[in-house]
């Protein structure tokens, strides 16, 4: 499902997963988004096991990569879940073009 | 009224057990798909048949004779997926007691254990069946809990136990024999297991073929965990029962993407599928209109609501939504059971509209029932659980004088019959109090006090209007103020040891957590005593407090409490370890919580009170 939609698009940097971290915390929970402290855990501002569930799809159809709503609970900062994030998509990126490269 | 033709499941005689129901469909229709397992949601993972899983089933069963475990606990730590109904089933093919438990979350693992730890101390197990993939776990408990890391840990997916199915022994339980332990209800510092035995199991089913109507033509569809009893008993036993398939998703498939349940209730026709009241308002809420219009939902017989109190508004919601995909109103089965009576206690007659009964909110806060018209000022409305099954009785019970009220009169829900557990696995003197009650005055009984409210209407339907016991039902699953209660405590220095109150409020159709607490000014030094003194607790303690930093004030003078700070640091970890998010935090002066003069939390007072905006808050300075 996730690689058709992810074909051919940039990955996003770090900055751009908080960005739009912060975007569905202040869209979901009405946080306002200027007070959100990326240095937080997103579970600072409401984020329960149903939001983290629906978060992590919507990231897996944005990222292309499993995520299961424990990454979103369990992690340490909206920032380190950003940069972990794009590592993993960042490694995605790389398995298709190595795929590409073999075929 | 509309007359539903009444269905039957045919056995050539009256099973004396679940083996012996499941046996007979190896016979009859050893070739019918018995588990589809979407894994992801979406696509099949593994397609079973009625014959190719009672192979696993008595592979597995052997194994467990051959280690002579017959008798004796077994816990079952598995993801969704085949195992565990195989496994399952190899439990009761060899008369074993299976223990099924909350898998601990890998990933969040320290906070995820506990729970995990507490059934297998409380539930004694002679070993725990597993898969390989989760095997290596046992090792790393060897330093936390070295008591469970050492019992016998068997994966069930190896070549040698699938081997074995000629080597199972046809076993005969009898009707009072131990089949497993329900561990739904019960703190992590207390944990409950429900005993069911062989014959409660098989009562209930007949109860739920009744309830539902079920036949040889069903679909069963599920998304609910196997640790739960609607799961485990409602789809995977059914299912079983009948000999038809189940087509099984984990919970986080659907929570991922609600949108995947109903899909496939559309894709593969079924009939019979049930939430907690959550699931339903969820679809509502996340599927768009042009995803419901590709949707087939007219086969769905049995939509069943129950788990959780079931609201007017959410059928009337989901129906109007879905009513273009071929939902049927009539469809929706809300019904109401607990795990201490197997699972069903009460339920509507199939295919009849659901019962929607307004009556006035405040009378009903002193107990008393008074129907009001819809449009009244003050109505509440209720959605009715139906009626008792034949075997069955209940009462409503008023819980300080144990006698029984009047139709028309909010009381406890108390509940005989052929159904009701013998009580908690190893809780001798809480089973006293709890499944051995009799009426006062002509001293009827036993009966199973259940801790809900509810009154039976004129005609004999039952409405829950609440909770008698302190228990939080979020989303279908049962959490224990206490626990929410230690949990939020442990957050932050400010919080007052002891002070602090969990209980929750309905809004917009669902119930929200409200969490009240009391501050105080604290000494530096003044560090409180873990509650729970492991390296595990202290270490997530340490994690999560923001200590103000030494920046060279008066060593002595007190700290100042930061409300934004208690409450993120609260809100946080409550989410942590509870999956839960606190709708409020009600941070509140020194001693503005109610407590009884022995210093009880009264929990029900400080609910009261806070609806009424009463509550002391804390100003900072």
């Amino acid at each position: 499902m996730t690689s058709n939609e992810t074909e051919g698009k940039p990955t996003p940097s770090a900055k751009d997963i908080e960005r739009w971290l912060v975007k569905q915390l202040s869209e979901r929970l009405r946080v306002d988004a200027a007070s959100v402290d990326p240095q937080a855990p997103l579970t600072r501002y409401g984020i329960d096991s149903a939001e983290a569930a629906s978060l992590s799809y919507e990231l897996e159809t944005w990222l292309g990569r499993e995520i299961f709503p424990s990454d979103i609970i369990g992690a340490g900062s909206i920032e380190s879940l950003a940069e972990r994030l794009e590592i993993m998509a960042r490694a995605r990126e790389q398995t298709e073009e190595r795929e590409e490269g073999e075929a | 009224m509309q007359q539903t033709e009444h269905r039957h499941i045919t056995f050539p005689r009256d099973p004396l057990t679940m083996v012996e129901a499941v046996r007979y469909r190896v016979t009859t229709r050893p070739d019918a798909s018995a588990f589809i397992f979407l894994e992801d949601g979406e696509r099949e993972s593994a397609n079973l048949t009625v014959s190719e899983l009672d192979r696993r089933a008595r592979a597995i069963a052997a194994f467990l004779q051959a280690h002579n475990l017959a008798d004796k606990r077994v816990v079952l730590l598995f993801a969704p997926g085949t195992e565990f109904v195989a496994a399952f089933l190899g439990c009761l093919y060899a008369g074993v007691v299976a223990v099924p438990t909350y898998p601990p979350d890998p990933i969040r693992l320290a906070r995820t254990l506990p729970k995990f730890l507490s059934v297998c101390r409380d539930a004694q197990p002679a070993a725990i069946l597993t898969t390989e993939a989760i095997l290596p776990f046992a090792s790393t408990l060897a330093g936390e809990a070295p008591d469970v890391a050492a019992i016998p840990w068997h994966p069930v997916d190896t070549e040698e136990i699938d081997s074995l199915d000629g080597d199972w022994r046809e076993t005969a339980p009898s009707a009072d024999t131990l089949a497993f332990l329900q561990y739904t209800s019960g703190s992590t510092d207390r944990p409950r297991g429900v005993c069911v035995s062989h014959g409660a199991l098989l009562a209930n089913q007949r109860m739920i073929q009744l309830a539902f109507n079920t036949g040889d033509d069903e679909v069963l569809l599920s998304w609910l965990p196997f640790y739960h009893d609607m799961g485990l008993i409602g789809a995977v036993m059914h299912s079983q029962y009948l000999g038809r398939p189940l087509i099984l998703m984990p919970p986080v498939a659907f929570l991922k993407k609600p949108l995947r349940w109903l899909q496939a209730i559309s894709k593969y026709g079924a009939t019979i599928s049930g939430s907690p009241n959550f699931g339903f308002n969820l679809c509502v809420r996340k599927i768009k209109p042009a995803e419901r219009d590709l949707l087939d939902l007219s086969n769905w017989r049995a939509a069943v609501n129950g788990a959780e109190p079931v609201r007017a508004d959410t059928i009337d919601r989901f129906t109007s939504y879905f009513e273009a995909a071929g939902f049927k109103r009539k469809a929706f089965y809300p019904c109401y059971g607990l795990a201490e009576s197997t699972l069903i206690v009460t339920g509507g007659r199939p295919e009849q509209e659901p019962s929607i009964y307004h009556v006035d909110s405040a009378a009903l806060e002193q107990d008393r029932v008074v129907e009001v018209p819809a449009d009244a000022p003050g109505s509440r409305v209720l959605a009715g659980c139906g009626q008792p099954f034949a075997g069955e009785r209940l009462e409503i019970v008023d819980p300080e004088t144990f006698i029984a009220c009047p139709r028309g009169k909010v009381g406890e829900v108390w509940i005989s019959g052929s159904c009701v557990s013998t009580g908690y696995w190893n809780l001798e003197q809480e089973n006293i109090k709890t499944f051995k009650a009799f009426l006062a005055g002509t001293g009827e009984g036993p009966f199973l006090r259940s801790g809900d409210l509810g009154f039976l209407r004129e005609d004999g339907e039952l409405f829950i209007t609440g909770r008698l016991v302190d228990l939080i039902i979020v989303r279908g699953r049962n959490h224990y103020p206490q626990d929410i209660e230690r949990t939020a405590e442990e957050s932050h220095p400010s919080i007052r040891p002891g002070c602090v109150a969990a209980f929750t409020i309905e809004e917009e159709g669902e119930d929200h957590l409200i969490v009240a607490l009391e501050v105080e000014r604290r000494h530096s030094g003044d560090r409180r005593r873990s509650a729970v003194p492991t390296d595990l607790r202290r270490r997530r303690k340490d994690d999560r407090r923001q200590e103000p930093l030494d920046d060279g004030a008066d060593p002595l003078a007190p700290a100042p409490v930061n409300v934004d700070e208690v409450t993120a640091s609260v809100r946080q970890a409550i989410a942590e370890d509870h999956g839960l998010n606190a709708y409020h935090i009600a941070v509140l002066a020194a001693g503005a919580i109610p407590k009884t003069t022995s210093g009880k939390l009264q929990r029900y007072l400080c609910r009261r009170q806070y609806l009424d905006d009463s509550l002391e808050k804390f100003y900072e300075d």
